[in-house]
């Protein structure tokens, strides 16, 4: 299988996928001719209707093929660009085409989903590290024995952990709804639906098969041009991807932090203390020292992490659902067009 | 079919001079569609194909309905603010109302989670407090601060859920947003793009209805619900459920004192003393999370996808929508 854009695209379509559709619509007329010519020579009445209305449909069917083509050909030459210059929209940067459109939606979502599953994953760590910690101060007879108070001065974030925890969860969620639109949309890309058609050709034109062949056509329309579409619609919504650590920052020393690179540092928690050596654990004998060394100035920003997986779970989950239902919607409309009925919504309930 | 399709957008770039943007690509589609049945009739009258005849005539019935969507969208649209002003005291529109209702609510949410977070720090910290006494490695250690321990699983509660409704009234914001930058800008006009034709009218259809719903339906139920609590609150009834920052004194722990009385001045009593704050403070701190945070926003969706769900069936994409439900 090739890119649906792609120069091999052209010949898969024109060497392999038109010639099955010609042999399809050969096959499917000479059955209907035989059935003709018998229910002519028998006098039957249901085998002349079945071979009229075919005779009508087919051609329906195969016009339905070459708009497939035409369209995917035009999802291919329009510039997103010039389509955001139609809305008023800003153009970016570099253009591209529907497909590529759809997909460069899909990759911001995703990574969005997981700049939120990060942030969140960083500070349940860092809640993990400081309420293990324990302080033990020796206030009397601390040469011949020790005495005194002992108490773990961050054992209040223990909520907030457990919020992060449902935080990362809904983050998780929200990456893989991402992801598993994104591999729908590199299945279509691939060129895989159009091997659907002429076996929906054919089938569509025999008798107690049209269903199945309709569904098939039903299927590949709408899922090449519908739910790319939409994709490509959503991908000009800019606004969708604002953070609400966007642009927080704060001071440590001379140190200007930016709060979003630093809780979405790849790095691992324990290793950041490792890389620097003015941060071991076995130093900070103060508590707020510990805790600017695991949180930013010592802060974190737990409402602003509900705040953003909320964020990636509308742009992640919930629009890819809205695009699989339009193409759902698409199906069951033209499969109506074609005399079936089919309902796709389930799709959408998969993640 | 590549020319075509430049035609069409080098039209909807001049319309724009005469029209509001979704105006003029609605106008180039009621054209579009007169013409597509205007053109399946005359073929289908010429070669007396009765079946594009039939076409014809509900392609003609479909331009009716568009026609009278549009018409239904310019009234809703010009008229809806001022009559939404004039009947609730407004002078802005429905959607800016909404969503500043929604931002300010998330902004407490936040302040009280600041608050909550504070207490549950002070508390969990006395409750972490033991002494330990040790001569030439024999003595003892006492944990009399075991009582503060009860109120901290409390606390992370009232937490979670405070974090969760920011997190749905975050969702809520985002959806508005969408609604009021994007629905007439980007998604009604494709969605009557895609209508206009039959082969793309479900995926229009449900993209219209997305467009109203989240341009109409949603922060009107935000208003609703969030006007009904503040009622509640305004009444006698809901007297207690004061607005403002619950605060809370920490008494701190003794923990020497193992006294098991709960008087005051023993550390069972102080933590009693703590709960008892707590309980007295509940009406206050748990209102705006739950009914603000939580059920507000549960009932705004679900009054939402419904009317998606009936809005998209009257746009010709009748479908089951309630795979987005989850976001609830």
């Amino acid at each position: 299988m090739v890119d649906v854009c792609s120069a091999g695209f052209s010949d898969f379509i024109y060497s392999g996928v038109m010639p099955a559709a010609a042999v399809s619509a050969i096959a499917a007329t000479a059955v209907i001719a035989a059935s003709y010519m018998y229910g002519k020579a028998t006098s039957n009445p249901k085998l002349n209707d079945y071979s009229k209305t075919e005779a009508v449909q087919l051609p329906i069917t195969i016009a339905s093929i070459i708009f497939i083509v035409l369209v995917i050909s035009s999802f291919c030459s329009i510039d997103m660009n010039s389509v955001r210059a139609v809305f008023n929209l800003p153009v970016l940067p570099n253009s591209t085409d529907v497909f590529g459109a759809a997909e460069s939606y899909l990759d911001n979502s995703a990574i969005f989903a997981q700049q939120a599953l990060v942030t969140a994953r960083y500070q349940h760590s860092a809640y993990n590290i400081l309420l293990m910690r324990s302080t033990y101060a020796c206030e009397w007879w601390c040469i011949f024995g020790q005495s005194g108070f002992s108490y773990q001065g961050f054992s209040g974030y223990t909520g907030r952990m457990n919020l992060m925890g449902m935080l990362m969860n809904t983050s998780l969620i929200s990456l893989f709804s991402a992801l598993n639109a994104l591999f729908i949309l590199n299945f279509v890309k691939s060129g895989f639906f159009m091997m659907l058609l002429p076996i929906g050709i054919f089938t569509r034109s025999m008798p107690y098969l049209r269903a199945f062949g309709s569904i098939f056509i039903a299927i590949a329309m709408s899922f090449f041009l519908i739910y790319p579409a939409t994709l490509a619609v959503f991908s000009m919504m800019d606004k969708l991807f604002t953070s609400p650590l966007d642009g927080l920052t704060c001071q440590s020393g001379d140190n200007t932090i930016v709060i979003k690179d630093y809780l979405q540092n790849d790095e691992n928690i324990i290793s950041r203390d490792d890389s620097d050596p003015g941060l071991n654990i076995g130093e900070k004998l103060h508590d707020d020292e510990l805790a600017r060394a695991y949180l930013p100035c010592g802060q974190d920003y737990p409402a602003q992490t509900a705040q953003l997986a909320a964020y990636a779970f509308i742009a992640a989950a919930f629009l890819p659902t809205v695009a699989l239902l339009a193409a759902a919607a698409s199906a069951r409309y033209i499969a109506k067009m074609f005399g079936e009925e089919v309902d796709l919504s389930r799709v959408a309930q998969m993640v | 079919m590549r020319r075509l399709t430049l035609g069409f957008f080098i039209l909807l770039l001049f319309s724009q001079l005469a029209f509001a943007q979704w105006e003029s690509v609605a106008a180039i589609s009621v054209i579009t569609s007169a013409a597509m049945l205007g053109l399946l009739y005359m073929i289908g009258f010429g070669f007396g194909i009765h079946e594009l005849i039939l076409s014809s005539k509900e392609e003609a019935y479909q331009l009716v309905v568009v026609i009278a969507m549009i018409g239904g969208l310019i009234i809703v649209q010009t008229g809806g603010d001022a009559i939404f002003g004039a009947m609730a005291g407004y002078s802005t529109t429905i959607q800016d109302t909404a969503k500043s209702d929604a931002d300010a609510m998330i902004t407490n949410l936040a302040s009280e989670f600041g608050v909550l977070a504070t207490l549950e720090n002070d508390v969990a910290y006395q409750g972490s407090r033991s002494l330990s006494c040790t001569l030439f490695t024999v003595g003892h250690t006492i944990s009399g601060c075991g009582g503060y321990s009860m109120v901290s699983p409390a606390i992370s509660g009232v937490e979670a859920t405070v974090g969760l409704g920011i997190a749905e009234l975050s969702s809520l914001s985002r959806l508005m947003m969408i609604g009021k930058e994007y629905s007439f800008l980007l998604l009604l006009p494709v969605g009557i793009i895609l209508r206009t034709f039959k082969i793309t009218r479900g995926a229009g259809g449900l993209i219209i209805a997305l467009a109203i719903a989240l341009y109409f339906v949603l922060p009107l139920m935000i208003i609703t619900m969030f006007g009904i609590a503040d009622q509640f609150k305004n009444s006698s009834a809901g007297a207690s459920y004061k607005a403002g920052l619950p605060s809370m004194n920490v008494i701190e722990c003794v923990p020497q004192d193992t006294d098991d009385g709960t008087g005051e001045g023993t550390n069972p009593g102080r933590a009693m003393n703590i709960l008892d704050q707590m309980i007295a403070a509940t009406p206050q701190y748990i209102f705006a999370p739950l009914i603000y945070g939580i059920i507000t926003p549960a009932i705004a969706l679900l009054g939402t996808i419904a009317s998606l769900r009936a809005l998209a069936s009257i746009s010709g994409a009748d479908i089951d929508v309630s795979a987005l439900s989850k976001v609830i």
